[in-house]
């Protein structure tokens, strides 16, 4: 009995499962990005598909910000350009009035984004 | 030198490190918190489609086609309809425009054009 405690716990068993569980995080995760803390995202139902990342937060006063920087309302052609007609993304605060909200969907689609997509939160 | 190769490695800061890098990932990890809806402003080319159903969006109204109704019943009264064109009343807030967004994009087939 003595003997076999002295050579201690088997590890790899444990090490196996901890590098498991890493290598799951590391795949399957997103480092959260910096959000403006002003910003209170709109509540979407679940039924809704993942939004993909790159979004551009519009906060309730109508200011831009992408990455927690904002945006100038002069930049926004080239941000559209930049994506090169893949879907852009919208992050609303939820208390933005909706014609604002459209009325810079309007101008994006005008400046050539083909694709608008409106980003929330899960309920 | 063959006698130190044999020794067997200290596994102790090994797993240290990985028990660290685990409890990062895990407290830093958010599983696709987010959603997206599409949103189609009128009047960009899009396909207007020859008889759309009409919705008209105030901040506390949700009137279709001269019926009022709730944004839950928009799947069932929309079903078989091509097109749908939104018109938001001053006053509406984002969150209320997802909030009908959300149903009319469950419906298949159903092209939203909304009005500023």
């Amino acid at each position: 009995m003595r003997r076999a405690r002295k050579r201690g716990e088997p590890v790899l068993p444990l090490i196996n499962v901890v590098v498991l569980l890493l290598v799951f995080f590391l795949i399957a995760g997103t480092l959260a990005r910096p959000r403006p803390a002003d910003i209170e995202l709109a509540v979407i139902d679940a039924a809704a598909p993942p939004a993909l990342q790159g979004a551009l937060a519009v906060a309730r006063d109508g200011r831009l910000f992408r990455d927690g920087a904002e945006v100038a309302p002069e930049a926004l052609s080239a941000l559209v350009a930049e994506r090169d007609g893949a879907a852009l993304r919208l992050m609303p605060d939820r208390e933005l009035p909706a014609a604002d909200l459209l009325a810079l969907a309007r101008a994006l689609g005008a400046a050539g984004a083909a694709e608008i997509r409106l980003v929330g939160v899960r309920r | 030198m063959a006698r130190r190769a044999r020794r067997t490695l200290s596994l102790t800061p090994l797993i240290d490190v990985i028990f660290l890098l685990l409890l990062f990932f895990m407290l830093t990890t958010s599983f696709a918190p987010e959603l997206e809806l599409p949103l189609a402003p009128a009047g960009l080319g899009a396909a207007e489609a020859a008889r759309p159903a009409f919705l008209d969006l105030g901040p506390a109204a949700l009137v279709l086609n001269g019926a009022s109704l709730s944004p839950d019943d928009l799947p069932s009264a929309l079903a078989g309809e091509g097109a749908v064109v939104v018109r938001v009343a001053p006053g509406v807030t984002a969150q209320r425009l997802i909030d009908v967004l959300g149903p009319l994009a469950r419906v298949p087939g159903l092209a939203v054009q909304v009005l500023g």
